[in-house]
């Protein structure tokens, strides 16, 4: 078993009449598999590609946890459904313009695809923790 | 106009040969925001609380959800599920939520009214009493 380590910072001045700052670290110690990788994709909304087999990783238990981060690198705005989402409905689809990211705890169920908003290619990173 | 920072830092010294570490970070210009905990109204997506109502926000917004709760460890009762379609597939229930174990949080753009359909941001918990750290900035 490794210890894997995720730490949020949000810091903000000059939105609310106080500064805010938060600091949240998450320690798990039971995982066993992940890494980090960069993969470049083609794939438009009419023919999305898959970023992540569900099947080859383990749903979260009581005790393990699945943890997703994606970051666009660029350049186009990448779309991913990572929540059940089958079909062409944007409703549960997230969204990374170039050079944003996300990480949340991922259910591992269904697979994650990804699609561009415009055509090209795009580089995605993504790391899988579980 | 605000200046909001976030930054995650990832780290394992175990996983890999190599020590992994890694630490990014977003600068968003935000007008509108901030964070507060909210109690949850149930334990279902019927009625479930709103955090954030679509209309409100487009894409680029940016939403933090953390569930301040003890790890359980040995029930699902610590859990939060956040809707971002104000529905659970019945056919693979909470799998179509983000679920968030006790101790867990989850950063990630949302895009408010920039769908095919708005649909605002609920969440509701595994058991009674749930409270969720929300935050959302644009």
């Amino acid at each position: 078993m490794a210890t894997l380590n995720l730490t949020s910072t949000i810091a903000a001045s000059g939105l609310t009449t106080d500064e805010l700052s938060s600091t949240v670290l998450l320690t798990n110690a039971s995982i066993t598999t992940g890494g980090i990788q960069r993969v470049s994709t083609t794939a438009v909304k009419a023919s999305k590609a898959v970023l992540l087999d569900a099947s080859t990783f383990p749903n979260p238990t009581n005790t393990t946890s699945v943890y997703l981060y994606v970051k666009n690198i660029g350049p186009n705005t990448i779309r991913l459904s990572v929540l059940n989402e089958t079909g062409s409905n944007e409703e549960s689809e997230i969204s990374l313009t170039a050079g944003t990211w996300m990480m949340f705890p991922w259910a591992a169920a269904t697979d994650v695809t990804m699609y561009q908003t415009a055509a090209g290619t795009s580089v995605v990173e993504y790391g899988v923790f579980g | 106009m605000a200046t909001v920072t976030n930054t995650i830092t990832l780290t394992s010294n175990d996983l890999t040969s190599d020590a992994i570490s890694l630490s990014i970070s977003n600068i968003l210009s935000a007008t509108k925001g901030g964070i507060s905990r909210i109690p949850l109204a149930t334990t279902a997506i019927a009625g479930a609380t709103v955090l954030a109502p679509a209309a409100q926000y487009t894409e680029g917004a940016k939403i933090w959800l953390y569930n301040p709760a003890a790890r359980d460890g040995s029930t699902a009762n610590d859990r939060i599920y956040v809707s971002l379609s104000e529905a659970v597939d019945p056919t693979t229930g909470t799998f179509t939520t983000i679920m968030l174990k006790g101790g867990e949080w989850a950063l990630l753009p949302w895009m408010g009214t920039t769908k095919d359909t708005d649909k605002n941001l609920e969440a509701y918990g595994s058991s009674g009493a749930m409270v969720i750290e929300f935050g959302i900035f644009q």
